[in-house]
């Protein structure tokens, strides 16, 4: 059962260095677009974030809450008022 | 000599470019690419803005070909980011991303990034190329100058606070570093820690080639979204920021010239006493307005200056001195601009043809009535080696009306220092070479020797 498990450790090792190492290894082209990668990681964390913010206002819309607790509080509060 | 009427003319933002000659800053701008900052720089956010030191006042005035031009107050003395301390990097990227952030709201942005688009009146940073303000696609999550920001910011404070790699050297780089740039210099634990993986190890991975990377600007999402997504890079950048500049507050250590204000050991506590008064009688009698101080170290002259009234530059080689310097300005609201600059190898002119940022003495030509050197002439005479006479004349360049100088004599234990021996070369060097070295162009108004040996001089321009 143990040499089972040290195969399988030793194996996803393996498997985790060869991906490293591809990530890793680029291609000698000369030349490469100035600013693609600082670009390529705004775009990337835009679109997690973006999505993530679209799941954040679907399941606050899900359990109905509103972004802006306070301000909903305070339209409350505030329609007796005005309907006097 | 040349003069202070040199003109300065940049060309490359499609939008306008300025034309500096003499005092007169005047912006010509082409309205169709130009609409967000012209819209902006009436609004009353602008104004705003203005009131508050941060963004360069502009008046509209008529134009004879139909285009609107733009004047803006000249700023008193234009600095490069090559001579900036490390804290007024961050200052200057912290108004970056405050303007940024602030033109959201109207729906505009900063279409690039970079410490040139910034200028210092005393350690208070201004941002003065207004036409980087232009309409934001509301559809888009991306801030388009992000990576300018990094390249041009975020990778020299890193370069600096982790490599030990100059500040100064940006002048070398108009448009910053690429990420490439640093990897090689940076070990595997460096490389997958922050700020290094997301502003290197991760940029670097994903650099494409061919073009490619256009296709990603067309990132389009609800405008509600993309504007919180906008922040949040914004924000990010902010916190890489704050990270940097948390490790400039560690790193601050004592350099050759940090500690020299109060460890001067050749001068006594009366010594010091009276060098001060004399100063401040001297700047009584002047009633200099722009005052140079060469070789400031910590400022304590240049403080006396800002405090008689003056608006004060102060040039030193010594980082850490001259950060001292810009800290007690900014913390005490004094008119004082420290530099790092060496009056014996100036910064040169750089940029396109040698004419987009002017050379240290190009700016500095006869633009300040006082100039003073105090226990700076030895290491001028002796490890720079230059002769009385240059320096005296390089003295009547910089000021037109007066200088307070310190002449210290070959019995001084620091002149001794620097000589090493070399007796035969240095020796001859007394008060009357001196005096008779400045008199080609000056006057002595007066004259003041301290128990020390050193003598203070006020001298008048002929």
């Amino acid at each position: 059962m143990q040499i089972v498990r040290r195969t399988a450790i030793l194996a996803l090792a393996s498997v985790e260095l060869v991906v490293l190492l591809a990530a890793l290894t680029k291609p000698a082209y000369g030349y490469v677009d100035p600013g693609s990668g600082l670009l390529a990681v705004q775009v990337g964390g835009s679109m997690l974030a973006g999505g993530l913010f679209i799941l954040r206002s679907r399941l606050r819309r899900l359990f109905n809450i509103t972004s802006n607790g306070e301000k909903l509080e305070a339209e409350k509060s505030a329609q007796p008022q005005a309907s006097k | 000599m040349a003069t202070a009427e040199l003109t300065l003319e940049t060309f490359r933002d499609p939008a306008g470019s300025v034309r500096i000659t003499g005092d007169r800053v005047l912006r010509q701008v082409r309205p169709e690419r130009a609409e967000g900052a012209l819209r902006f720089l009436q609004s009353p956010a602008a104004r705003e803005w203005v009131e508050q030191g941060k963004l360069i006042e502009t008046r509209f005035i008529e134009s004879q070909d139909g285009r609107p031009t733009l004047e803006h107050p000249r700023v008193f003395f234009p600095s490069y980011p090559w001579e900036w301390t490390p804290s007024a990097w961050v200052r200057a990227a912290d108004l970056t991303l405050d303007l940024c952030e602030g033109l959201l709201v109207h729906g505009l942005i900063l279409k690039d990034a970079t410490p040139l688009n910034i200028l210092f009146r005393g350690a208070q940073p201004v941002f003065v190329d207004v036409l980087s303000i232009e309409e934001r696609d509301p559809a888009s999550p991306l801030w388009l100058a992000y990576g300018q920001f990094v390249r041009t910011f975020l990778l020299p404070l890193a370069a600096y606070l982790c490599l030990g790699w100059p500040l100064g050297a940006s002048i070398e780089k108009r448009d910053g570093y690429e990420p490439a740039d640093l990897a090689p210099y940076l070990s595997l634990w460096q490389r997958w820690r922050e700020p290094f993986r997301s502003l290197v190890t991760l940029p670097l991975m994903l650099e494409t080639s061919g073009g490619r990377s256009a296709q990603n600007t067309r990132v389009q999402q609800s405008r509600e979204v993309a504007l919180a997504v906008v922040r949040r890079n914004l924000g990010a950048l902010r916190r890489h920021l704050r990270r940097l500049e948390q490790g400039l507050g560690s790193k601050q250590r004592a350099s050759r010239w940090s500690g020299y204000a109060n460890a001067a050991d050749h001068y006594s506590a009366d010594d010091q006493k009276q060098k001060r008064q004399f100063v401040r009688d001297a700047l009584r009698a002047a009633v200099p307005r722009h005052v140079l101080d060469l070789g400031a170290n910590s400022g304590v002259y240049s403080r006396i200056a800002a405090e008689c009234g003056a608006h004060v530059v102060a040039w030193d080689t010594d980082l850490q001195a001259t950060e001292q310097n810009w800290r007690e300005a900014l913390r005490l609201d004094l008119n004082i601009a420290p530099l790092i600059a060496n009056p014996a190898r100036p910064t040169p002119a750089a940029g396109w043809r040698n004419a987009e940022n002017l050379a240290l003495l190009d700016r500095s030509r006869e633009r300040f009535d006082c100039v003073m050197m105090l226990g700076l002439i030895h290491h001028l005479l002796i490890a720079e080696q230059i002769p009385l006479a240059e320096i005296a004349a390089l003295l009547r360049e910089l000021t037109t009306s007066w200088a307070i100088v310190e002449w210290v004599p070959a019995t001084d234990p620091r002149f001794v220092d620097l000589v090493r021996g070399r007796d035969e070369l240095y020796g001859h060097l007394d008060e009357a070479a001196f005096t008779l070295a400045m008199e080609t162009h000056f006057s002595v108004a007066l004259r003041e020797a301290l128990p020390n040996g050193r003598v203070l001089f006020l001298l008048q321009a002929r």
